[in-house]
C-alpha cells in the first residue's frame, strides 16, 4: 500500500507539476540554461549514465542537443504523476509515465510516432519557495518495473 | 450521517493520482497495488465483471496474459469529475500503447473511455465502480445519458479533416 499525501499543499502540488512542465519544455526546445535551472546545484540526473551537479547536467544536455536523433522534433509527454510527501511539505518523491513522441521530417501529416515509453522516479525539494529536482531518473518501461510479469524482458526483445 | 463537503481542488488532484497509481499497478503487474485501488465492495466492469478483491486480482492476472503485455502502457486524460467530498463520478478518455517488440517505438492499439465512481474512505479515494467503454460507444450514446443523433447518411466522418496546414 502506498503512502498518502498529507504534507503538501495544493499549491505545492501544482508547482511541482509545473516544474515538470518547465523541465520538459526546456529539454524539448533545447534551452540548456532553463533545463539546468530546474535542478538543485547538487542534483543528480540518471539517464543511461549518471550526471552530478549543474556541471554534469550541462554536459549531458549539451551532448543530448548535439547528438540525439530525436531532437529537435520530439516532445516528452508526462502523465500519471504521483507525488508523495517526503519531508513535511518541503520535499517529495514523485514518479510519472514518460512518452516521447517524434515528428518525422519531411511529412505534413501522419508524421508522429511514439519512439520511447518509460517512467521517471524523482525527488523534489523546495528551496527559497521554488520547487527543484534534487534527483531525476528516467528509465525505459522494462526491467525492474515489470519484474512481476513473467518473461517480460525476453518478450520485449523477441 | 455526516454531511459531505464539496469536491475540493485537493480531492480532484488526489483522484487523478488514484488513476495514476492504478495504471502503474496494472502495467507493471502489481496485483496487490491494483486490488488496493478498489474500495470494499468495489466493482470492475471491463470486459468481464469482477466484484470481489479475489476476482479483481484474478482479473488482472488474466489480463497480464494479453498479447500486448509486457511493455503496454495505459494513458488516461481529459478527466471530468462530478460529485462531492465523499463520492464522485469520473469520466475520462483512455488509450493503450503497445511497445513493438525489438524496438523502443509504440503504437496506440486501443482507445475508449471510462465512467467510474470513486469514493473517499478514511481520507483515501478509491474505485467503487470502474466501467470501460470502447471508443465507438461515443457515437452511440452520450456517456449513457441519451442517444446521440445519427450522422447524416453518406457522411462517413464527423471529424474535420481540414485543409493542409503548411
Amino acid at each position: 500500500m502506498e503512502s498518502e499525501n498529507v504534507g503538501l499543499s495544493v499549491e505545492d502540488r501544482l508547482e511541482i507539476m509545473e516544474l515538470y512542465a518547465r523541465n520538459t519544455w526546456a529539454l524539448d526546445v533545447g534551452d540548456a540554461d532553463r533545463f539546468i535551472a530546474t535542478f538543485t546545484p547538487d542534483a543528480t540526473l540518471q539517464m543511461k549514465h549518471r550526471y552530478v551537479g549543474h556541471e554534469g547536467i550541462r554536459w549531458f544536455i549539451e551532448l543530448f542537443l548535439q547528438q540525439d536523433f530525436g531532437f529537435p522534433r520530439a516532445q516528452h509527454l508526462l502523465s500519471h504523476l504521483v507525488i508523495d510527501d517526503a519531508g513535511g511539505g518541503k520535499g517529495c518523491r514523485s514518479r510519472a509515465y514518460v512518452t516521447r513522441v517524434h515528428r518525422l521530417p519531411g511529412q505534413h501529416r501522419g508524421n508522429c510516432q511514439v519512439i520511447w515509453t518509460g517512467y521517471c522516479v524523482d525527488t523534489c525539494v523546495k528551496r527559497e519557495d521554488r520547487w527543484l529536482f534534487q534527483s531525476r531518473a528516467l528509465h525505459a518501461w522494462e526491467g525492474d518495473v515489470m519484474a512481476a510479469i513473467n518473461g517480460a524482458d525476453e518478450m520485449l526483445r523477441s | 450521517m455526516a454531511v459531505s463537503g464539496p469536491l475540493t481542488v485537493e480531492d480532484r488532484l488526489l483522484i487523478r493520482e488514484l488513476y495514476a497509481r492504478y495504471v502503474w499497478a496494472m502495467d507493471s503487474g502489481d496485483l496487490d497495488a491494483f486490488v488496493d485501488c478498489y474500495a470494499p465492495g468495489g466493482r470492475l466492469d471491463v470486459g468481464r465483471a469482477a466484484t470481489t478483491p479475489e476476482e479483481i486480482r484474478n482479473w488482472l492476472a488474466e489480463f497480464l496474459k494479453d498479447s500486448a503485455f509486457p511493455g503496454s502502457q495505459h494513458h488516461y486524460n481529459q478527466f471530468v469529475m462530478d460529485g462531492n467530498g465523499s463520492s464522485c463520478q469520473v469520466r475520462a478518455y483512455w488509450a493503450r500503447l503497445y511497445r513493438l517488440p525489438g524496438t523502443t517505438s509504440s503504437q496506440i492499439i486501443a482507445q475508449g473511455y471510462y465512467t467510474d465512481t470513486v469514493v473517499k474512505i478514511d481520507g483515501r479515494w478509491r474505485f467503487l465502480v470502474k466501467r470501460s467503454h470502447p471508443a465507438h460507444e461515443l457515437r452511440e450514446q452520450k456517456f449513457g445519458q441519451e442517444p446521440a443523433t445519427s450522422p447524416p447518411v453518406g457522411e462517413d466522418s464527423l471529424y474535420d479533416v481540414g485543409t493542409p496546414l503548411f
